[in-house]
């Protein structure tokens, strides 16, 4: 076995620097990344924690499944915690009408309900009208879902109830 | 309200009529080569950074057919190579700008199927029906008019096998009126524009010299999947039906969507939250 005494392996332990016959050179602990920088070219030179032994521990292997736990940092033991357990639930599909693609024959019918609808809109002058004339199957575009809908349908009833209630028991008290 | 007046105007349908309208659009770009070839992301919130095989600034539509086609797509390739070795090679590489300006889809009038007639080469002054239609390099092709000869196989000549011939229809560009609609009424020659029609229900092509309509062909509205929406063929197990795809299901409710799913699943919250407090 045979020890190389060039120069090379036995490197200042800091910069220094000499000023030779090629110029200002630098002698010393020299660090070369850019072999690992990212792009085809190296043409990326940002940190990328992917490869730097130098980044902070916690940032390697990042790309890893979330684990279900934690490491309990007084014993170094890893706790399984239940909640942060990935669990798949999936509907039973059987009897399940709607397919992964749409025929294209949804767009002739959406075309006729569209023109049926804008030639009534045209008629009766506004929408409101146009719907008390047509069914809400065969409208185009289908009846937005409003927050006065959902009132109407669930506390409208209550609140006309107690208001009459209130009104009736006011009638009954003198102060 | 203005809206409401909006919606009383028709759509333009003739705007979105294409041969190829259902292609998917990541099977198109793909073929573009506009893809990205590697992302370098997670750069601690620093905005990623993206290559492509073909940058979409630098694509450039071929005037002679689909992205798809070979030629095209050789085209398409041979840039995604020179991008890529003007990067390894420190080269500046100049981004292609000469391109043609596309007609707006609200001034389209020709479509495949009308009757033109051609303005300019040999078959200048010849009626035909359009073959092909590619808006966004504004070519029009006439079924075996404005042909050019050309020669297929012409490297099996070493074996001994003759080059085959045939006649290849060259694109004509509406914009330097070099073919013109022609007017079904007096058989001549035409510029045609889109106007309301008298019920102010559809858009309906006239012709700009006697005012008349020129109908719509049925080929325009062929695509690669139908002849036309109401003839599509389903695909029995993948095509879900119009009837059950435009039924109505909802029926609203007073809940919350994750509480309606936990009551369908039957997923059963046994967690009691600890105790918070308000200050």
């Amino acid at each position: 076995m045979v020890r190389s005494l060039h120069p090379f392996h036995f490197r200042a332990p800091w910069p220094f620097v000499k000023n030779r016959l090629t110029g200002w050179r630098k002698i010393g602990p020299m660090v070369f990344e850019n072999h690992k920088h990212p792009g085809q070219n190296r043409e990326f030179p940002e940190i990328s924690p992917k490869f730097m032994n130098n980044n902070d521990p916690r940032l390697r292997n990042y790309t890893r499944v979330a684990e279900a736990g934690y490491t309990n940092p007084e014993t170094g033991k890893f706790v399984p915690v239940k909640e942060m357990r990935a669990e798949l639930v999936v509907p039973d599909l059987a009897g399940f009408d709607l397919k992964p693609y749409v025929s294209y024959r949804t767009d002739a019918e959406i075309e006729r309900r569209r023109t049926i609808y804008q030639k009534k809109v045209a008629e009766k002058g506004s929408e409101a009208a146009a719907d008390l004339a047509t069914t809400e199957d065969e409208r185009w575009p289908p009846p937005a879902m409003t927050p006065k809908t959902l009132f109407d349908l669930y506390y409208a009833d209550d609140v006309r109830q107690a208001f009459k209630k209130r009104q009736a028991g006011g009638n009954n008290d003198s102060s | 309200m203005n809206f409401s007046r909006l919606s009383l105007v028709p759509r333009r349908v003739y705007a979105e009529l294409d041969y190829a309208r259902h292609m998917p659009q990541s099977y198109v770009n793909r073929m573009k080569r506009t893809v990205p070839r590697k992302v370098y992301d997670n750069r601690f919130g620093a905005p990623k950074i993206v290559r492509y095989y073909v940058h979409p600034d630098d694509y450039v539509p071929n005037p002679e057919g689909r992205p798809w086609e070979q030629k095209p797509l050789q085209d398409a390739v041979s840039r995604e190579n020179t991008y890529h070795s003007h990067l390894l090679h420190n080269k500046f590489h100049d981004f292609e700008h000469k391109r043609i300006k596309p007609i707006p889809a609200e001034k389209w009038t020709i479509f495949p199927g009308d009757t033109v007639q051609i303005m300019v080469g040999k078959d200048k002054n010849k009626q035909g029906v359009v073959a092909r239609v590619l808006r966004e390099t504004n070519s029009i092709f006439v079924d075996g008019l404005h042909t050019k000869l050309e020669k297929e196989n012409a490297e099996l000549k070493t074996y001994g096998i003759p080059p085959s011939y045939r006649w290849v229809e060259c694109r004509l560009d509406p914009l330097k009126n070099e073919v013109q609609l022609v007017d079904p009424n007096d058989k001549e020659p035409c510029t045609a524009s889109w106007i309301l029609n008298e019920a102010k229900t559809e858009w309906i092509r006239v012709s700009d010299r006697t005012g008349y309509e020129i109908p719509m062909p049925n080929q325009a509205y062929v695509t690669y999947e139908y002849v036309s929406p109401s003839d599509y063929i389903e695909v029995e197990g993948k095509d879900t039906t119009s009837l059950q795809v435009l039924k109505r299901t909802y029926t609203p409710k007073l809940s919350l969507v994750e509480d309606q799913l936990a009551e369908e699943l039957g997923i059963k919250e046994d967690r009691v939250p600890r105790p918070t407090y308000w200050y």
